[in-house]
Order: C-alpha cells, then sequence, then structure tokens
C-alpha cells in the first residue's frame, strides 16, 4: 500500500544439525533464533549523536511482540556427524542470523529494490534510506 | 514530587486542586506522566500529584438524545469494549484498541489522551473527525463545554485553564446514518508502539450519490492536532471516484507541508499520507478497491 511496512507471513528454515539430541530443545532454540532475528531485522537499531545514545529505552527500541511472530515452519534434518558429541553439531546463535538476509531477498523479491542497511523500517523500505531518530513531538 | 493525594470522589479532587493550586498536578491513569515524572521532564513548580483515576463520577459511557458521552477517567479498554461507542463512532473503538498494550490501555484514559496532547495521540483524530466536544469543570464549580477543534493553540499543550477538571468528552451519535467510517494506524511493529501516522476518516455519500460530507484528521502530521479542511471542503458535494480520492490526497500532502513546513520527516509522510488516505477514502466512500496492504 505504499508504507514501507514489511509483514512477515512465514518463515521457512531448513537446518541440518547432525544428531539432534534434544529435538524440543534444538526445535526452541532455532525458533527463537528466528524470532530474534525478525527483531534484527525489521526493528531493532540503536542510534547516536556524537557518542551520546538517542535510543534509551524499550518504546524507541523495538523488539518483535508475540503479534509480529510469522508462521514458521521448521525442519531438522539429522545427519551423521562423527565429530560431534554424540554426533551433534552445534546450533547454538546460527538461528538468528538467517532471518534478516531471508527478507531482504524476499524484500528484492517484492519490489526489485535491494535494501543492504538494517533495520528494513518504513523509512528504508519506502526511500531506500535511513531518515534519523524517530521521536514523537 | 513530594506529596501524592489520592480523590476519592470529584468533589474531593475538587478541593485538593483549590489547596495546592498551582504546585498540584492531576494524575489519571499516569501512563504518561509517570515515564515524564522519571525523565524528570515534568513542569518546574509541582510538587503535588493528585491521583483521579480512581474517582468514579468521571468513568461512564452513556447516551442521551442524540448524543454519547464519555467520562474522562474511562480507560482506553472500557472504550474498546463499549458496543454503544463502537455503533455511535464508528471509529472511536478502533482507535481505543490500538493504544499500546492490554496493560496501557487498562490505565490510561480518554481524558489523559486529550490532555497529554501528544501528537500521536490515538484516540484524538478520531474525536476531531467526530466533532467532540469537552466538558470542563471550572474552580467556582461551573462548567464550560469547548469544541476539541481548537483546544491545542500549541503543539504539546491545551486551552484547559488553571484548576479546571476535564469531566467528559462528548459527540453526537452516527448510529443508523450513513456515515462510514475509517481508523488505521501505521505502526512499526504489530502492537505496543507509538503510531507513526494514524487516519481517522468519516463519509456520508447522499441518495443522489454526491459526497454530503467528510472529515479527515491524520495524527502526526500537523503542529496541532486538526482536521484537513481543505481536502474536506473538495470532497463536499461531488460523486465518489478514484480521482476525486487522489486529488484529496494530494490535497492532504499539501496541506500537512503547509501547516507543518518541509521537516526531516517529510519526505516520508509526504507519499505515505497520499497512499494511505486514498484508501482509506475509497474504503469510506465505497469505492471498489483493488489495494491490498
Amino acid at each position: 500500500m505504499g508504507t514501507g511496512k514489511i509483514k512477515v507471513d512465514k518463515v521457512t528454515l531448513a537446518y541440518e544439525l547432525g544428531k539432534a539430541i534434544n529435538p524440543q530443545l534444538a526445535y526452541g532454540q532455532l525458533v527463537g533464533g528466528i524470532i530474534q532475528g525478525l527483531g534484527y531485522a525489521l526493528f531493532e537499531e540503536m542510534e547516536e549523536d556524537r557518542g551520546r545514545l538517542l535510543t534509551t529505552n524499550f518504546d524507541d527500541y523495538l523488539i518483535p511482540t508475540t503479534e509480529d511472530v510469522p508462521e514458521i515452519d521448521l525442519v531438522l534434518h539429522e545427519s551423521e556427524n562423527p565429530e560431534g558429541p554424540y554426533g551433534a553439531k552445534g546450533i547454538g546463535e546460527l538461528g538468528d542470523e538467517l532471518t534478516a538476509p531471508a527478507i531482504g531477498n524476499a524484500l528484492f523479491h517484492a519490489t526489485g529494490t535491494r535494501q543492504r542497511d538494517l533495520p528494513f523500517n518504513l523509512e528504508r523500505v519506502l526511500l531506500g534510506k535511513p531518515l534519523g531518530k524517530q521521536v514523537c513531538p | 514530587m513530594r506529596n501524592f493525594c489520592l480523590a476519592r470522589t470529584l468533589d474531593e479532587a475538587r478541593s485538593l486542586l483549590a489547596q495546592w493550586g498551582d504546585e498540584a498536578l492531576l494524575c489519571a491513569g499516569g501512563t504518561d506522566l509517570m515515564v515524564a515524572l522519571r525523565n524528570k521532564s515534568l513542569a518546574p513548580g509541582k510538587t503535588c500529584l493528585i491521583d483521579i483515576g480512581r474517582v468514579p463520577e468521571l468513568s461512564f459511557i452513556r447516551e442521551s438524545d442524540d448524543w454519547v458521552e464519555i467520562g474522562s477517567g474511562t480507560t482506553h479498554a472500557a472504550v474498546a469494549a463499549s458496543g454503544l461507542v463502537a455503533a455511535s463512532s464508528l471509529i472511536l473503538g478502533d482507535a481505543a484498541r490500538s493504544v499500546g498494550s492490554p496493560q496501557v490501555r487498562n490505565r490510561g484514559t480518554l481524558g489523559g489522551n486529550i490532555l497529554t496532547a501528544a501528537q500521536c495521540a490515538d484516540t484524538i483524530p478520531s474525536l476531531l473527525v467526530l466533532d467532540a466536544e469537552l466538558l470542563l469543570l471550572k474552580p467556582d464549580g461551573t462548567t464550560r463545554r469547548v469544541p476539541l477543534a481548537g483546544f491545542f493553540p500549541k503543539p504539546k499543550e491545551t486551552a484547559i485553564g488553571p484548576g479546571e477538571i476535564l469531566l467528559s468528552i462528548r459527540y453526537r451519535s452516527l448510529a443508523g446514518s450513513a456515515w462510514r467510517g475509517s481508523y488505521y494506524k501505521l505502526i512499526r511493529r504489530a502492537a505496543v508502539a507509538k503510531s507513526r501516522l494514524s487516519f481517522a476518516t468519516l463519509a456520508r455519500v447522499g441518495g443522489s450519490g454526491l459526497i454530503e460530507g467528510a472529515r479527515i484528521s491524520i495524527g502526526s502530521t500537523l503542529p496541532t492536532p486538526g482536521r484537513f479542511g481543505p481536502a474536506e471542503a473538495l470532497l463536499k458535494g461531488k460523486a465518489p471516484s478514484w480521482s476525486l480520492v487522489e486529488e484529496a490526497a494530494e490535497v492532504c500532502a499539501s496541506y500537512m507541508i503547509e501547516k507543518a513546513g518541509w521537516r526531516w520527516s517529510t519526505e516520508y509522510k509526504q507519499p505515505v499520507v497520499k497512499n494511505v488516505i486514498k484508501r482509506e477514502l475509497a474504503a469510506v466512500l465505497g469505492l471498489e478497491t483493488s489495494h491490498a496492504e
């Protein structure tokens, strides 16, 4: 509609993790990572002015709410891994690094514009550049 | 802030206000005030906080004759849940529902939203297009009624007088009328964020197929909350069409720039005001819309 607002409908993540020793824990780790990555991709920004932090509260520094969380399709692909403990591979932080590039690619697919700076907020998506700190006057 | 008083009745609030004079600060939900208190950004010289958040006489929603009247201490949650408000205002319930989070809506009040006078206040645009009026209690015990339009002389300021208490807000019911309305709040995430822009739109198309009235207010666009008169005048008396809606959208954006000047955010707001108000007007005028969000 021409506001620059992104709504993520669905995230699909396939992850090859060796042996899933605790599948439920692995699932939670990756879903949490996706949601954290969603905030990184769309909202989170710390702005400063000559070293003074301007983003000083969570009314400016936005993180996803439950209402922002899209449908998540997670595929855990198990494989043999003789190197790791009991065949496992690490999955600690990797979930949250993939969301932003995926959204960036989806944005490019939808609009034809390649946006290379995060977050993909209203101004960047509509104008292709940031407009500085947003303060409710 | 050195003193805190809890008023249990309106009379108590009045006498406390008289007792503390210029040092008093009224507090209803406190959702903005508590933040200001912590930031030490309150007006200087205020030493006594008078809590009127539990005064029962200030919390009500009622209808008499054609008017719907809402007590200033009515919470956003109560306004959002009211079937009477939904049917009579078309849009105020949606606006109240868009405020903050459930916790904020349970504390914050309609009167507080008006008196804080933030440009991004969620309920003010809706109340402006409803031609709302305020009932103020003066220190001498008499009341005065003022239109909400003109109640904001300067940014973040209201025309409330010293020692006055906002009692209620009223508007004429639109239930059963030909008016159609829409409220849209543009925010940075799905919920719990300040509005970037908020659009309150009402329009009425008569039996002749012509627009009998259109009312537009867009939050966070003008220096003080107000209506978009030139766009309303343009629409009145004409037949709804896409080209008319496009023209009205141009007029809205020009009016914003005329009133607010070219600001750092104008580069974003100018196209977005046009894009969104087109869709809002199309919806309330009953035009076929192929523009999905």
